[in-house]
């Protein structure tokens, strides 16, 4: 089991469950962070943090930090 | 599965709206002349406010909602006879309030805002390419049981990436209307203002009821408990909020309203939801998610053209770890330029206007109070804020078209980190960005912010950031003051490095100020940092020019209310008491030898009662209310360095710090027409003295001035934006207070310590 923020470039995954406290977890659940979804990590800012993520035809951008709380299952290795 | 041919194969002409429901009669004969409300709500980058302005053009009123910061937006219009209000409500993602401002929306919805009509239809705008997660929001809407319209917005970019919708089949499977539409073409929009008048009194087909059915059961019994002793009860729909929403905005406000029965009633039904297997907040967004995935799977074909579409091939340069951080540099450096390039003549333009108007008036009345007022009141103060609208408009047309392109949310991504280091999210970058040549547009900006904690933190470090109306100070001191050294081998000019100094100061120091505000005054806001990157889109220039107008004319507006009052006290203060007669008759007098022929004997003639004039002048200056504030304060500003003179023009310049070179032409007996290149003001400056003949302006007392102006809050508008933006008086003042402490403060500072080092 990994997390969001550990993912690479062009790794996809699908979510198991998502830790964290109330509002985040509320908030990541109404744009569609829904257990069983996947999502494809799309890239990090040039800083680093944030990092893209691609879900369900959205583009969303989290923080590492908020990012981890989101447990995922890798369906594929990287792309290198 | 049955697809509409119109929809799949001619992707152009948009279809008729298709509705499953019946229609009463004709829309002509719509029930009365009643003015009908209708709320327009949707996910953020829906392209909503868009189609706010396609319905309602250029009719649009802003105001706000007491006491929260969300911006009331309403427009007015008439259809087929029948006048309709529309209220554009806040992008959210779901209808689950988690703070006052989002609890507003919920208000409206269900008719418990105070002063806000009863909704007669809701228009749920959703992108048409990103269906499913929109939806959320609309199951939602859908259990409100009011009549309601889904518009599908962005036909063609969907319709581009491959998607086909059978927009009759949603149509039915809903119980609703649903048009599809193109705000940015004003396409569909005659469909949608049909729909409204179809669909006022007719609430959907069938009740949305998504979750498990044991939640309705308990939900049920639960709302009977509540509500049984009340005489208005509570909304269903609010009390499914207060089971669900645990810590949420319902459950505050029903807690506080029910302190003694609510709590445990409410401990104990969450725990029977939990005893069924119901998670909190898992169950309801996952019961959801299966509903609209399911109906995306009925009645939407996705030919998988939009992986490799046009915003990846874009993202991958612009976002790209070197090549973006550059490419948004080259923006931020056009945007600049430009500000101080292009709006140059236009501010030429506006002064001239306002030199044509202060003449037109100067020669049709003689001089006298009147005429001062009109001219060295009214017109000088108004006119003094107008002359950045040129700026201020470049900056807004900069900023809609970063917003409507999509580009604002990929430079808010790269600056994340950055603006993180200071408490604040990548929202914030660009406000502050923008504060460097004008902290109105800068505050204005920070809508885009949803983060209210952050938000409000922008707004209030925004006036620090150097904004280009202190250029003029700094450039008049600096070149009277510092000598024109050079360091390291003529490459640095010592003038430059201290120009440089005062441009950062504000920046410099906006960073503690930014992690202290954060950490005691704001309260917290737990709300993660969530930023979609939306599509790009080409800008329209319908959107970009109503935006640039409306921001303008909120301007201007101001500058006609509350500065122009201002500007009116100023120049009382500064005016009286006194007697102005000999003054006046100077005046008159100089008018009439400057219309006569011009002799030699004349024009000498001419030049001492000017003389006179401006030595006049000055001692009225001096003695009226405001000189003799200056008087009073200085021994308080004498550890800054200042003599009285300066403390006037400091205090003469809290509307708009520009006018201190202006007043201190005056006060020198120069007249008020000077500038920051003056060469009479600049050797006045330079041979001034204290009573005991020690020079007044040297390097420290120059220095403290400039950073004083740097740090402090001279400039009404913004203190009325401030107000604005926040709908409240607390914090225009406290950033008064502040922003003159802390000036006061380091202009204490630089000046004793400059003075003993130098």
């Amino acid at each position: 089991m990994s997390n969001l923020s550990e993912m690479q470039k062009g790794q996809l995954a699908k979510i198991s469950s998502i830790l964290g406290d109330q509002g985040l977890h509320f908030r990541l659940m109404e744009i569609g962070f829904i257990p069983g979804r996947c999502i494809e990590f799309l890239r990090s800012a040039p800083l680093g943090d944030p990092v893209e993520f691609f879900i369900e035809g959205t583009r969303i951008a989290l923080r590492r930090a908020d990012a981890a709380q989101v447990l995922v299952e890798l369906v594929q290795p990287s792309r290198g | 599965m049955a697809y509409s041919p119109v929809a799949s194969q001619h992707p152009a002409p948009l279809q008729q709206p298709a509705s499953s429901v019946a229609h009463s009669g004709h829309p002509d004969d719509s029930p009365s002349g009643r003015l009908l409300h209708v709320a327009i709500i949707g996910n953020p980058n829906t392209g909503k406010s868009t189609l706010f302005n396609a319905l309602s053009g250029l009719n649009a009123r802003t105001g706000n909602y007491p006491g929260v910061t969300v911006e009331k937006k309403t427009g007015r219009l008439i259809w087929k006879n029948q006048p309709i209000e529309l209220i554009d409500l806040p992008g959210t993602y779901s209808l689950s309030p988690r703070s006052l401002d989002e609890m507003v929306t919920v208000d409206i919805l269900l008719g418990r805002q105070a002063a806000q009509q009863h909704i007669d239809a809701i228009i749920c705008v959703a992108d048409a390419g990103n269906l499913e997660r929109n939806l959320y929001l609309l199951g939602q809407i859908l259990e409100l049981n009011l009549p309601t319209i889904l518009a599908l917005n962005m036909w063609d970019s969907a319709q581009a990436s491959g998607l086909c919708i059978d927009v009759s089949r949603l149509s039915e499977k809903l119980g609703i209307p649903v048009v599809p539409c193109e705000a940015h073409k004003r396409r569909g929009i005659s469909d949608l203002k049909n729909a409204i008048l179809n669909t006022v009194g007719q609430t959907p087909e069938h009740r949305h009821r998504p979750l498990p059915e044991t939640f309705y059961e308990i939900l049920q019994g639960f709302a009977q408990q509540l509500n049984q002793n009340r005489d208005t009860p509570y909304p269903v729909y609010l009390i499914e909020r207060l089971l669900l929403d645990q810590d949420g905005e319902v459950q505050k406000r029903l807690l506080a309203e029910n302190p003694q029965t609510l709590p445990a009633l409410l401990n104990q039904t969450r725990q029977h939801l939990r005893d069924k297997g119901f998670s909190l907040p898992g169950t309801e967004a996952s019961s959801r998610y299966l509903w609209s995935s399911e109906l995306i799977r009925q009645t939407v074909k996705s030919s998988e053209k939009h992986k490799a579409s046009w915003t990846e091939r874009l993202d991958h340069f612009a976002l790209h770890p070197y090549l973006g951080p550059v490419f948004f540099s080259f923006i931020m450096l056009v945007i600049f330029q430009s500000i101080y390039n292009w709006a140059e003549p236009l501010i030429g333009f506006m002064e001239l206007g306002q030199g044509t108007i202060a003449d037109l008036v100067s020669s049709s009345l003689t001089p006298g109070p009147l005429r001062s007022l009109l001219v060295d009141g009214i017109i000088a103060g108004v006119g003094g804020v107008l002359v950045f609208l040129p700026q201020i408009a470049l900056l807004f047309l900069f900023i809609a078209l970063l917003e409507d392109s999509g580009y604002m949310a990929r430079a808010a991504f790269m600056m994340d980190r950055l603006m993180a280091g200071l408490g604040l999210n990548g929202k914030s970058f660009l406000p502050l960005m923008s504060s460097f040549a004008c902290a109105v547009p800068g505050i204005m900006a920070t809508r885009t912010i949803d983060n209210h904690r952050d938000r409000l933190v922008t707004i209030l470090i925004a006036p620090l950031m150097s904004c280009s109306a202190r250029l003029p100070v700094y450039l008049l001191i600096i070149g009277t003051l510092i000598p024109d050294h050079h360091l390291v081998g003529n490459w640095i000019s010592l003038r430059g490095v201290v120009l440089l100094l005062m441009n950062s100061i504000g920046m410099i120091i906006a960073i503690p100020i930014a992690i202290l505000l954060k950490k005691f005054l704001v309260s917290s806001d737990p709300a993660p940092f969530l930023l979609e990157l939306p599509r790009y889109q080409m800008p329209s220039f319908r959107v970009v020019f109503s935006r640039v107008y409306e921001r303008s004319l909120a301007f201007v507006k101001r500058a006609g209310t509350l500065i122009f009052a201002t500007t009116i006290l100023i120049w009382a203060v500064s005016s009286y008491p006194g007697d102005h007669t000999q003054r006046y008759a100077i005046e008159s007098k100089i008018e009439q030898l400057q219309a006569s022929e011009q002799t030699p004997a004349i024009s000498a003639e001419l030049e001492s009662l000017q003389a006179e004039f401006n030595l006049l002048s000055s001692d009225l200056l001096e003695n009226s209310l405001i000189g003799q504030m200056g008087h009073a304060i200085a021994p308080i500003v004498r550890p800054l360095g200042w003599d009285w003179r300066i403390g006037i023009g400091a205090l003469a310049s809290f509307p708009a710090r520009e006018v201190i070179i202006a007043t201190l032409g005056i006060i020198y007996s120069l007249g008020g027409e000077v500038d920051e290149s003056s060469e009479g003001l600049v050797s006045a400056i330079r041979t001034s003295t204290f009573p005991d003949g020690t020079p007044v302006y040297t390097i420290p007392t120059g220095l403290s001035l400039m950073v004083f102006f740097a740090l402090c809050a001279q400039c009404v508008s913004t203190l009325i934006t401030i107000r604005r933006e926040t709908n409240s008086w607390r914090w225009p003042i406290f950033s008064f207070v502040y922003m003159t402490l802390l000036a006061y403060c380091a202009a204490w500072i630089v000046y004793q310590v400059m003075s003993r080092l130098l």
